[in-house]
């Protein structure tokens, strides 16, 4: 009952949009490391939920991050939320002031290969999209 | 180990080998000259993985290099300290020399990473902290393993066996 509930806080359909500020998260070919699925430093991680990026103005979100902590914006990396649900995670809407749309994952594991193994199935199923 | 007694200027090859002419002294001897030649080839497959793949270890300074500042990650990540820096080369050194060099990352919570990618089915990540403790996850088609292993300059057998698995599937 429980993890129905938490469920109900994000659609299946939704994705969940990890903005990446750290060129090293990027392999060669395009994709996203686990490393970038981390959580961190609660055991918890920020993404932005998002029915559609691109029509959202998702990137404006990031640009203005980007703005704010002084550190390059690379890219972003979608995943769907039902991935992330699928795998005994949480979606929790917190919205911020700078990002209404902000969402925390969380239900993580404590042992840190666990959470790397979560980490490692949610960037196998994420596309990323280099900064425009 | 190895590179702390070869790397020693203190300890020559003479001051390793027993002296004497028994039969049991002779003995102890032969053993000790194998077990020398034994430290000696792996201290030379270290230096020769340095020399052969300096990429690897220019890559790691690269990542660290922008990993010093607390929140190099645009958010809270904590800087890769130096012990976890010096296990991370540790690591490097001991890997045999035949195994494909890795792609280095950092962690939000301060840990290098090693990853051996072949597809999204078929990678082994591993996190090297300040601690003695390694951590990996890898995943090889539908199998998955995880777990942690003490490192002290030797590979765990089992990250050893991971590595071929997944390069077997280059």
């Amino acid at each position: 009952l429980v993890s129905d509930l938490k469920r109900s806080f994000v659609s299946d359909k939704e994705i969940l949009v990890r903005f990446i500020f750290f060129r090293s998260w990027i392999r060669s070919n395009g994709t996203v490391k686990q490393d970038a699925f981390i959580p961190y430093p609660a055991v918890i991680l920020s993404v932005t939920q998002s029915v559609d990026p691109e029509a959202e103005g998702i990137w404006e979100i990031g640009k203005h991050i980007e703005s704010r902590r002084n550190e390059l914006l690379h890219g972003r990396a979608d995943v769907a939320a039902h991935e992330v649900l699928n795998l005994g995670l949480n979606v929790e809407p917190a919205p911020v002031a700078d990002n209404p749309k902000h969402a925390n994952v969380s239900g993580w594991p404590v042992a840190k290969h666990e959470q790397k193994m979560k980490a490692i199935e949610i960037a196998s199923a994420a596309v990323f999209h280099r900064v425009p | 180990m190895t590179s702390l007694v070869l790397g020693n200027p203190s300890i020559s090859r003479s001051s390793v080998l027993p002296i004497g002419s028994s039969s049991p002294a002779r003995w102890i001897s032969a053993e000790t000259e194998k077990t020398y030649r034994r430290l000696k080839d792996t201290y030379s497959v270290g230096l020769l993985r340095k020399d052969a793949c300096p990429s690897v270890y220019d890559e790691l300074e690269n990542v660290v290099a922008e990993c010093t500042n607390q929140g190099w990650d645009g958010d809270e990540a904590q800087p890769i300290s130096e012990e976890a820096i010096n296990n991370a080369r540790l690591f490097l050194d001991a890997l045999p020399l035949r195994i494909t060099p890795p792609s280095v990352g950092a962690e939000p919570d301060g840990y290098l990473t090693l990853e051996w990618y072949s597809s999204p089915r078929h990678l082994l990540s591993i996190s090297i902290g300040a601690e003695n403790q390694i951590y990996y996850a890898c995943k090889l088609g539908e199998r998955k393993s995880h777990g942690s292993e003490l490192f002290f300059g030797n590979i765990p057998k089992i990250l050893i066996d991971l590595l071929n698995r997944v390069e077997q599937s280059w």
